[in-house]
Order: structure tokens, then C-alpha cells, then sequence
């Protein structure tokens, strides 16, 4: 528990033939950490199963298709309990075949029918034009002695006049199709440039339309003959739309599995690569819980019909061991927060055990307040039930919550309430005996407050002439609890590393320190009969052991221990200003609204929600990254090295395809 | 209370507001560059989250020892 898992570290030899069964059965069994083979001269490289290239082709397609159902992906996600289990390539082979054979044609009706709207569309506008225009089909064609223009112009006011102006022959005919004026004018060629002078005037741009010498005469009814076509082809696409979503619901759960099982595949058919291969043999290095190592030996031997050599190989000390946490049901939620920083090396502590205990005390500390510890208990349980994939981080969280609701009663708070007034506190205590005790607050008033421990907003410690609020100096205590705690973990640690003489100059040193700035603090304020110098003389003498455990970096680190003790000041400032913004939203928002009466009181109730929500949201994230940085920063400095890699079993699943 | 305190104790309210405010400010700028640069080390590789978020919030003990200032001075204000 206290320390990561022993580790073995195992090397398998197996006979070429029996490889894929080995690697099956390694795949299964998830609790092998494989070490990438490197290529030497007497070793090579593996080669990848005969199926490996077959697989990654297979899986190519089934992406595209993946790709191409994606939109249905919740849809199939429902289905997929009901889905058989996939077991044999050739199955999965000719399924997905089939279903991209469907899938590419329906694919391609649907491209060409969707062409073909448009084209028919376009064509439909042509003829309207046409028609109001009131020409023929024939009249957009090319003439010998006749200049035609037919497009569009600017405005239609004057354009007729002009052009008829300048040409008299000319016919000229307008009309508004969609938003814009359409014009066509037929004029002899001889005057052709004085028209397209005019044109120019008017902005004229000309329509190129298609070859409509199948519409002879009638465009009007011609396109509405078209127009029918238009919307049985419009039908028909959505038909072929409709089966489109049909495969997709139907086979878009099978292609997601299929594709999963098949980049598992891939992942075994790969394998050889990371490891050593003779002609005839095969060589498979890792690493292995030693719990685990007698099942792995049997369910190999098994596999292989005992043609395989299995041993264990020494553990070099250039190795980097991988990691795995051991610890019990409790503490492996906080194991979470192990992984966000670093993991520890293989000889190391693993502090997740620490941080049960700190890590919802600090939290509790820092928010505590029944209200907020309700309600956060119950956000985090809802989020636990909804989010399977941050279960770890909930559960650690709730731990805190039910610490707040600890810490609540020891500040005896409530929602921010410390109090209630005189006639409630009266009513309360009479009707329902409430332990509530009388008490005058800082404006004189009387009041009935909570039973509390500690008054977290005004309790104050009197210390060396100073008046401190009491949660200051708590957390201070606790600070330095904490840090010293730290370095007694990190003699232990540099025991384990370098030695015991190391140990002592690099770690004590500090606790003579404290002792001498100890000292020489209690003289200067007369509180021991002892002369400072005394005191500054310790301080000296642990800087002499700092300097030879440490080196200059320790004396250039003295005064950053008064700053780790005093950052956990901070345990009780960042409660108090929790708790102050309670206070302003009860007492100086609500309150006025609420001594109105009337409707004032719906405001008043909005008040309170509103300005409990914020701070509960305030009240989740500043304990949580003051709780964690305390431990990262100021403690784990103190001794935690860290750096392990974490351990992969060989087929265990990636957390992206979960 | 603010009725009859005299100029005083108005000067020790500010300086307390002064040695909580500045120091709030210093450590906001202090985190501001860290911050940014964090969040690019992030992008580049997701596991510097634990250091990133570390080296972000460094600077905040300077708000603590601000508050720290500003409590003591109030208690001049008795």
C-alpha cells in the first residue's frame, strides 16, 4: 500500500510457430507491460503476422464508413448490448464488405440524382424566363443579321425608351424573374454598337443558357412539365435519403465494434514488432507484477502446448520499472491526483495513502459549511452516477464534501448563517429544542447562534500583541505540521536513496533551523531567558548542515520554508473569504428584500440562489486547487521525487476508445 | 463606527486595502505570464497538466502574505 507494486521483469522465448497463440493469449490475459525490442546485430526486429496487412486495409475501409455513420453514433451506441460478439476476420471481412458495397451505392445514386436536380432547376428557371420574356426558344440562338442580347440589366425605367431611341427596329422586352430584371433585345447588327453602349449604361450582364432546342415553343408548359419531373425526382432522393439513414441505424453499431475489434487486431497482428526474432524463434521482454507472474507462466505454457522458455531476468538499474499503485478501495480514488502531477519512481512512497487523510481535510477546512457540503455532496454523487469516466476524481470529491459537512459543524455555519434572529432563535429553541445559544454580535444586536467550536468570521488569537483571526493561525499550525511532516518523509526517502549521512545533513538541517529561528523569535519577545544569539548561532550551524546535504541550493532555500509554512495561511483565507461572500449575500443583499416582505421575497429567494450557486461554484474550485497546490507545492517538494512510468498492459484498452 | 474614526484610523483601513490590493495585482501579473505560458506547453503535451497548474498558482502566496500584512495592520486600528 505504502510502496507501488513489485515488479518482475520476465523474458519469454517462443518458437515462430507458436507466436500467434502466445500473443493471443498475452492479449487477453492484460497483465503484461512489453518492452520494445531494439535491433542488434544478433537480434532482429519481428516481423508482423502474415494477416497484419490484410487487417490494416479492412480497417481503412471500415473507417471510412465509420466516418460516414458518425452523425448516428448515439443512436447506434443504444443498440450496441444487442450486437453478437465478433470473433472470425473473414466474417467481419465480407460484413463490412457488404455493407460499403451498399453504403457506395446508394452513395453514388444519391450524388447522380442530386446533379440532376440541379441541372432540371436550372433548367425550370431558364423556360420561366423565356416565357416571361415571351420569346421562343429558338430567339437565344445565334442569327446572321440580328445581334441578341438577353440578360440582365440594372433598372428597367428608361431602358426601353433609350434603346428604342437609338435603333427603332429594335424589339426590346423586359420582365422581373427572382428579384431581377431580365431583358432581351434583338436589334440589326449595323447597330449593334450603339446599343451595347446602352447596355453598358444599364449594367447589363448577359444570361448564358443552355441548349434548350429540345423545348420547342410553349415554355411555359414545358417547364411545367419539367417541374413535375423536377419533384418526382425530388421523391426519389428523398427515398434514397431515407435508406441511407436506414443502413446507418442498422449497421452503424456492427461497423463501430467492428472497427474497435479490429484495431485490436492490428494491435496483436503488430506485436512482433516490439520484439527480438530469430529464424525460428521469438523473444518477448516486459514487465510483470510478481502476483501475477505464476498465472501468466501457466496460462503461456498452456497456450504454447509448453514449447516456450519463460525466466526472470535481472533487474538492471538503468531500468525504468513501470508503476503500478497499490492501495485499497478508499484511497485509490486519490491516486488520480498522483497521475496529474507524476508517479512515483519504483523505490519510492506512494503518498495516495497522505492524501486521503490531507486532501479532504484541507478541502473541509477550506469551504466547510453544512449548506454547501449538502449540496456539493449531492452534485458530485448525481455526476458520479452520470460521468463513468471521471468515477475516480467524484469519488475523491465526495469524501471532501462529507469533510466540509464535518467542518460545518465545527464552524457552525450554514448556508453562511451563523445566526439567527432574536424571535426565530426563541421559536426554535422553544418549539423544537434546538441547541442554539444567545449572544451579542458586533452591532450590538442579540441573536441565537448555531453551536459551533470555533467562529471562523470573528474568532480572533491573541499572539504576541497582535490580534489574529483564529483560522489564520490554525491553518499556520497546520502548515507547519504539514511541511515538517514532509521533510521527515523526505529522510526517509533520502535513506532509501543515499544513505543515512545524506539523509541527516539534507533533511534534519531543517528541523535544527526551526528550532533556531524558534529561539531566537521566543528571546526577542522575552518569552525564554535564553539570548538571541544563541538562537542565531542554531540557525548558522543548520545553514552548515544544509550546505554540506544540499549543497548552495539548500542555503539559497532557507527562506523558502517560512514561505511553505505560511502559504497554508491560506487554509483559513480562502475560508474566510468563502465564507464572507456567504455572509454579504444573506445579510446585505437578501435581508433588505426580505424585511420588505410581500413580493420582495420572491426577489429575495432569487437573491439566495443565485448567490449561493456562484459561491458554491467558487467554493469547489478554490479549495480544490488551493487543497492540491498545497500538496504539489509545499509538501510533495518537501520529498516526493516522482518521474515512474505508468504500466500498460499489452491489450489493455486505450482510454480514447472507452 | 466610520462616523467618529478619526483620519488615523481611514489611513490604516487604506494601507490595509493598499498591502492586499497591490500584492493581489503583483500576483495576477506574475500568473498572467505563467499562465500563458503554461496553457502552450499544454497544448503541446497534455501530461504537463500537474506541473503547469503548479507553476501557475506559485505566485498566489503573495496574495496570502498581502493578507497577512493587511490583517496586522488592522490590528493597529485596535
Amino acid at each position: 500500500m505504502i510502496q507501488p507494486k513489485s515488479m518482475t521483469k520476465i523474458r519469454v522465448v517462443t518458437p515462430q510457430t507458436k507466436l500467434p497463440k502466445v500473443i493471443e493469449t498475452l492479449h487477453a490475459l492484460k497483465i503484461m507491460h512489453l518492452l520494445d525490442h531494439k535491433k542488434t546485430q544478433i537480434l532482429d526486429i519481428g516481423k508482423p503476422l502474415p494477416n497484419a496487412e490484410e487487417t490494416a486495409a479492412l480497417i481503412l475501409k471500415t473507417q471510412t464508413l465509420c466516418a460516414a455513420f458518425e452523425q448516428n453514433k448515439k443512436n447506434s451506441e443504444t443498440k450496441k448490448n444487442k450486437q453478437k460478439k465478433i470473433t472470425d476476420f473473414h466474417d467481419v471481412k465480407q460484413k463490412i464488405e457488404e455493407i460499403a458495397y451498399a453504403w457506395n451505392a446508394i452513395h453514388e445514386k444519391k450524388s447522380s440524382l442530386v446533379t440532376l436536380i440541379a441541372e432540371k432547376k436550372e433548367i425550370v428557371m431558364q423556360l420561366k424566363i423565356i416565357a416571361a420574356l415571351d420569346i421562343d426558344t429558338d430567339a437565344i440562338l445565334p442569327y446572321k443579321t440580328l445581334a441578341t442580347y438577353i440578360g440582365t440589366v440594372a433598372a428597367k425605367d428608361g431602358f426601353e425608351k433609350e434603346i428604342q431611341h437609338a435603333a427603332k427596329e429594335s424589339i426590346v422586352k423586359t420582365t422581373t424573374e427572382k428579384q431581377k430584371i431580365f431583358a432581351a433585345v434583338f436589334t440589326a447588327k449595323k447597330h449593334s454598337t450603339k446599343i451595347e453602349k446602352i447596355l453598358e449604361k444599364y449594367k447589363y450582364k448577359q444570361y448564358l443558357f443552355k441548349n434548350l432546342s429540345l423545348y420547342d415553343g410553349f415554355s411555359e408548359q414545358h417547364a411545367e412539365k419539367e417541374e413535375l419531373l423536377l419533384q418526382l425526382l425530388e421523391k426519389d432522393l428523398l427515398q434514397i435519403e431515407a435508406e441511407a439513414q436506414k443502413i446507418k441505424l442498422q449497421e452503424g453499431s456492427y461497423v463501430h465494434a467492428a472497427e474497435k475489434w479490429l484495431q485490436k487486431e492490428v494491435e496483436k497482428a503488430e506485436a512482433p514488432l516490439r520484439f527480438g526474432e530469430t529464424k525460428h524463434a521469438c523473444i518477448i521482454e516486459g514487465w510483470v507484477t510478481k502476483q501475477e507472474y505464476q498465472n501468466l507462466k501457466k496460462s503461456l505454457e498452456n497456450a504454447a502446448e509448453e514449447k516456450i522458455h519463460i525466466e526472470i531476468t535481472e533487474i538492471r538499474k538503468t531500468d525504468k520499472i513501470p508503476i503500478v499503485l497499490d492501495n485499497i478501495l478508499f484511497v485509490k480514488p486519490y491516486e488520480f491526483f498522483l497521475n496529474l502531477y507524476t508517479l512515483p519512481n519504483y523505490k519510492e512512497m506512494d503518498p495516495s495513502f497522505l492524501m486521503f487523510f490531507s486532501f479532504p481535510f484541507f478541502f473541509g477546512l477550506m469551504l466547510g459549511d453544512v449548506g454547501y457540503g449538502l449540496v456539493t455532496l449531492l452534485l458530485f454523487a448525481v455526476l458520479w452516477w452520470k460521468m463513468k469516466k471521471t468515477r475516480n476524481l467524484l469519488t475523491a470529491m465526495m469524501f471532501c464534501a462529507i469533510v466540509t459537512i464535518f467542518f460545518g459543524f465545527v464552524f457552525g455555519e450554514y448556508f453562511g448563517f451563523e445566526h439567527v434572529s432574536e424571535e426565530t432563535g426563541k421559536y426554535l429553541v422553544e418549539q423544537y429544542k434546538l441547541p442554539l445559544h444567545q449572544e451579542i454580535i458586533h452591532n450590538g444586536e442579540l441573536v441565537y447562534s448555531f453551536p459551533r467550536i470555533i467562529n471562523r468570521l470573528h474568532g480572533e488569537i491573541e499572539m504576541f500583541g497582535n490580534t489574529l483571526p483564529a483560522v489564520l493561525v490554525i491553518g499556520g499550525i497546520i502548515g507547519f505540521i504539514h511541511v515538517n511532516l514532509g521533510l521527515f518523509l523526505g529522510f526517509i526517502n533520502e535513506i532509501v536513496f543515499h544513505g543515512f549521512k545524506h539523509a541527516f545533513f539534507a533533511k534534519i538541517s531543517w528541523y535544527v533551523l526551526e528550532l533556531g529561528v524558534a529561539v531566537t523569535v521566543l528571546s526577542k519577545i522575552n518569552l525564554i531567558a535564553i539570548h538571541w544569539l544563541y538562537g542565531f548561532g542554531v540557525i548558522l550551524f543548520a545553514a552548515g548542515m544544509l550546505f554540506i546535504g544540499e549543497g548552495i541550493q539548500g542555503i539559497v532555500e532557507i527562506p523558502g520554508i517560512l514561505t511553505n509554512i505560511l502559504s497554508y495561511l491560506r487554509l483559513g483565507a480562502v475560508g474566510l473569504s468563502s465564507v464572507g461572500l456567504a455572509v454579504v449575500i444573506n445579510e446585505n443583499l437578501a435581508m433588505p428584500f426580505l424585511e420588505k416582505g410581500g413580493l420582495y421575497i420572491i426577489i429575495a429567494v432569487c437573491i439566495l440562489i443565485v448567490g449561493h450557486l456562484i459561491n458554491i461554484a467558487l467554493g469547489i474550485l478554490g479549495p480544490f486547487l488551493h487543497s492540491l497546490r498545497l500538496h504539489y507545492v509545499e509538501f510533495f517538494s518537501k520529498f516526493y521525487k516522482g518521474g515512474g512510468i505508468p504500466f500498460v498492459a499489452f491489450g489493455e484498452e486505450k482510454e480514447s476508445e472507452n | 463606527m466610520a462616523a467618529e474614526a478619526g483620519i488615523g484610523v481611514g489611513l490604516i483601513a487604506l494601507s490595509a486595502s493598499l498591502a492586499f490590493g497591490l500584492s493581489a495585482i503583483a500576483s495576477a501579473i506574475a500568473e498572467k505570464s505563467i499562465g500563458t505560458a503554461a496553457v502552450g506547453a499544454l497544448a503541446e503535451k497534455e501530461e504537463l497538466f500537474g506541473k503547469g497548474l503548479i507553476l501557475t498558482v506559485i505566485p498566489e502566496t503573495l496574495v496570502i502574505f498581502g493578507l497577512v500584512v493587511a490583517i496586522l495592520i488592522m490590528g493597529m486600528a485596535g
